[in-house]
């Protein structure tokens, strides 16, 4: 699949044109990975958002702390992302670091990066583009968040 | 229409997943997260379509054997 295709058939991209989409797919480069790899790491510095074209990702955060042991956890795997879907995002919002950990689940998993500040440059030049990608984005979270609570509630944690 | 999914799954622990999909799934399907292999037990949808978007709560159950 073509990363304007790819784009296309994501909700982040949905309600830009051809030409719009294009612009975006020529910022994009494209990483492949194997069941394992970390492809980014909690804590760490964000500078790029990341769409899955095929294969699988699992979103990994910390889910307990362990007393008397500074900086030790429980890891807990709270979702896994197919085609088209988004991670990395809240970078392009709050800039902040890295929220979760993100690990390849699928051999032959291939994503399109789009790094950060290209993006917003795109974003504040072309106004229609940064509305939609803000609204989409907005979205695509709240998707994110449905799915935890109902995930959370068949474990009798709802939110 | 393209179809974003939330999975969820039922009777063994594991976090669920979005993937989108060209044909909504139906109850009784199939449907491979990974390598893991799960049955369709039921279809809602979970807010309303938007554009080419349609958005879908699925619950799912590991395969018996």
């Amino acid at each position: 699949m073509s990363v304007i295709e790819l784009l296309r058939r994501s909700e982040l991209f949905a309600d830009l044109d051809p030409d719009q989409i294009g612009q975006i797919a020529a910022l994009s480069q494209t990483q492949s990975y194997k069941s394992g790899d970390v492809i980014i790491q909690e804590g760490e510095p964000s500078d790029e958002i990341y769409i899955v074209c095929t294969g699988m990702v699992e979103v990994i955060v910390p889910q307990v702390s362990i007393p008397d042991v500074p900086g030790a956890s429980d890891l807990s795997s709270i979702v896994r992302l197919g085609q088209g879907q988004v991670f990395g995002e809240m970078s392009l919002v709050d800039r902040g670091a890295r929220s979760a950990t993100v690990r390849c689940v699928d051999d032959d998993t291939t994503l399109y990066c789009i790094p950060r500040e290209d993006l917003w440059r795109l974003c504040d030049g072309d106004h229609h583009i940064g509305y939609a990608l803000m609204r989409n984005i907005a979205s695509d979270l709240s998707f994110k968040l449905r799915h935890r609570n109902l995930q959370a509630g068949l474990r009798g944690g709802g939110a | 229409m393209i179809y974003k999914v939330s999975y969820v799954i039922v009777g063994e622990p594991h976090p669920g997943a979005i993937v989108n999909l060209d044909e909504a799934p139906k109850v009784g399907d199939h449907v491979q997260l990974g390598s893991e292999t799960f049955e369709v037990v039921e279809v809602l949808e979970l807010v309303p379509p938007r554009g080419d978007f349609a958005f879908l709560h699925v619950t799912c159950q590991p395969v018996s054997e």
